[in-house]
């Protein structure tokens, strides 16, 4: 078990650095020279070198990528070009208000979209089983952006039972803060439970045509256990993969939802660094979330070995 | 009959097709004595497997109905029975092992949880005396180094052990009947005789009353004493298996009969029956069996024959005939 979880450490160590020299090499890419399109069109040619040099665009391409990744190694992340600030405080002072609105998304996510995927399963070719894949059709089809805004017009302003936008930390007491983000967190996990809920859906149909399925009623064991101790334990497999990418997806779909309810998180900072052509913020964002976005897999690929013996010994 | 423990009468099984219900047991009777053992043989789709696991009732209930029928264990009416008192049943008093020992275990439970989850049940023990009792039971059965193997996963185990396992489930709650369903099917040809003595001493020395479902007349003729062979949902003849194998009376029979090789006749092509099962969707006029029946009368055609008296002990759907049409066979069991 052990070997395994360094194993897949290990192998996940390439992934980063490739994604970080991909990173490195977005600011090469970018059609035109990028300290003019800092500098903007009224600059000097002394103000374009300077910034030059100051992102080292001047020294020769291997140098920059070999300093890079020194300053990579030592936690530099770079200095944001307009918010006069380190990237990497930047980062870390909008990190929770993501991380935040992601957790209690997932925790929306989770139970609804398994216990109604399992239902649908269970009571497959019913009016139950339309209606929970008719609604997980609409939860993936509508955008965020758009359910936002009805659900800030509905509940904000007709309403009034939420405010409509901002983000209060959990230090300044946890009903204020889950007021600011419950809207948010349902409109980024209907998409989610939707998703979440087809997948468990088709996984538990496999598992319910299963011979030990069919074992277990043989037994004697009733319809409960049947489905929770024998049947949904065997789901789990395609479920946590989908776990992982819906987390992922989380994150990445903090982007539009922390625009539309106004949330300082990292979803705006990489908007704002984009709009601002401030590259070292945008690179370290990026990194960021390349770098989550490995560590949840491997701690997916780790839930697996929990999950399913075959897994953990094989 | 009173010492009856099981009674099917009548049983008609339909499934929910496509194009409406499809019958695939239809109108099937058989008995079954306390501490009897009953074969039942036929090829796929014959309807033998499908009798048995309506038994315990195990056929998805919302796609599944019985037109006609009852099967009467120990007095009770299986198909009237609650969601409740069936659980009771199941897996106490009567249990089943079926064909395929590698999907049958559930992957991700230990071979304990798998015992202990019936222990405790049906006999309420706890978790470390149902865990004892569990590795007792694996013993029973034969597992080598049972106290190490029955904290492993499905997985590690072969074929022939996970058989085992599934028969150590089973029995674990000493349960009156014992269904097999084609327990040996899957299995390497050493490993169905081990299975097979296995199972007929569970029978001798808990004395189980046995049902073996299997296409396979060797094992029937090994193990059973009594023979129901079924063909297309049908019931055609019924008898002691001596009386069967020396002197079959449908011609189905016969044909299975000389389908099996014989070690002392040197043969390169064995007899088949030609044509196959008929396709359960479609009505069939008269005898099922009468398309591929060498022996078919005209009469048989039209009207399905009845399953009629046939000898001491035995029923055949064939019409009786003037003159014996079968010769008696040599080399029977």
């Amino acid at each position: 078990m052990w070997r395994g979880v360094i194993y897949r450490l290990l192998q996940a160590i390439p992934v980063v650095v490739i994604f970080a020299v991909l990173v490195f090499m977005l600011l090469q890419l970018l059609p035109g020279d990028p300290a003019v399109a800092i500098a903007g069109s009224e600059a000097t040619p002394e103000a374009i070198d300077r910034i030059r040099t100051q992102l080292g665009l001047d020294r020769p391409l291997l140098e920059q990528l070999l300093s890079w990744f020194n300053r990579l190694a030592h936690g530099d992340f770079g200095k944001s070009l307009i918010l006069n600030q380190s990237v990497v405080s930047a980062v870390v002072e909008r990190l929770p208000v993501t991380l935040s609105l992601a957790f209690l998304s997932l925790m929306i996510t989770l139970p609804a979209g398994i216990s109604l995927g399992v239902l649908a399963a269970y009571w497959r070719n019913t009016w139950l089983d339309s209606f929970v894949m008719v609604t997980a059709l609409l939860g993936v089809s509508m955008p965020s952006f758009w359910l936002g805004i009805l659900s800030v017009i509905l509940f904000s302003v007709t309403l009034g039972w939420l405010p409509p936008a901002g983000y209060v930390p959990i230090t300044q007491g946890l009903w204020p803060w889950f007021s600011a983000l419950i809207q948010p967190a349902v409109v980024l996990a209907l998409f989610q439970i939707g998703f979440l809920a087809r997948i468990t859906r088709s996984a538990m149909l496999d598992v319910l045509d299963q011979d030990f399925i069919r074992t277990a009623r043989a037994k004697g064991v009733d319809e409960w256990h049947t489905i929770t101790k024998h049947a949904f334990r065997n789901t789990l497999i395609p479920v946590v993969t989908v776990t992982g990418i819906i987390i992922s997806l989380l994150i990445g779909g903090s982007v539009v939802v922390e625009q539309v309810f106004a949330l300082p998180g990292i979803g705006r900072l990489i908007v704002q660094g984009i709009l601002a052509r401030d590259y070292p913020l945008v690179q370290g964002t990026m990194l960021i979330f390349g770098f989550s976005f490995v560590m949840i897999n491997v701690l997916v690929d780790i839930v697996y070995m929990l999950v399913d013996p075959r897994v953990r010994f094989g | 009959m009173s010492d009856d423990l099981l009674k099917i009468d009548n049983l008609t099984v339909q499934f929910r097709g496509d194009a409406g219900w499809i019958t695939a047991v239809d109108d099937v009777s058989l008995t079954l004595r306390e501490g009897e053992t009953l074969g039942i043989v036929g090829e796929s789709g014959s309807g033998k497997s499908v009798t048995a696991l309506s038994i315990l009732r195990l056929h998805t209930a919302a796609t599944t109905r019985h037109p006609t029928g009852r099967i009467l264990y120990a007095g009770k009416d299986m198909l009237a029975l609650t969601a409740r008192q069936l659980r009771a049943v199941r897996g106490r008093e009567i249990a089943m092992i079926f064909q395929d020992p590698m999907s049958s275990l559930n992957p991700v439970l230990t071979i304990s949880d798998q015992i202990s989850e019936t222990l405790r049940l049906h006999q309420g023990l706890d978790a470390a005396a149902s865990r004892q009792r569990a590795v007792e039971l694996l013993e029973l059965v034969r597992i080598p180094d049972a106290k190490r193997r029955v904290d492993e996963y499905p997985h590690r185990l072969s074929g022939g052990m996970r058989q085992r396992v599934m028969i150590a489930i089973a029995i674990a709650c000493r349960p009156r009947l014992l269904i097999a369903d084609e327990p040996t099917t899957a299995l390497d040809v050493t490993i169905q005789a081990q299975i097979l003595d296995l199972l007929r001493e569970l029978q001798s020395s808990l004395g189980m009353s046995v049902i073996l479902i299997s296409h396979d007349m060797g094992v029937i003729a090994e193990f059973a004493r009594r023979v129901v062979v079924m063909y297309a949902g049908r019931v055609v003849e019924t008898a002691p298996v001596k009386d069967l194998f020396r002197q079959p009376v449908h011609p189905y029979t016969e044909g299975l009969l000389a389908a099996i090789p014989k070690l002392d006749v040197d043969v390169t092509r064995l007899p088949t029956i030609r044509g196959s099962i008929p396709d359960p969707a479609q009505a069939i006029q008269g005898c099922r069996y009468g398309p591929r029946c060498p022996v078919v009368l005209k009469q048989c055609l039209v009207e399905a024959p009845a399953l009629l008296p046939a000898g001491p002990a035995r029923f055949a759907r064939c019409p009786p005939r003037v003159t014996p049409r079968v010769a008696p066979r040599v080399g029977a069991p």
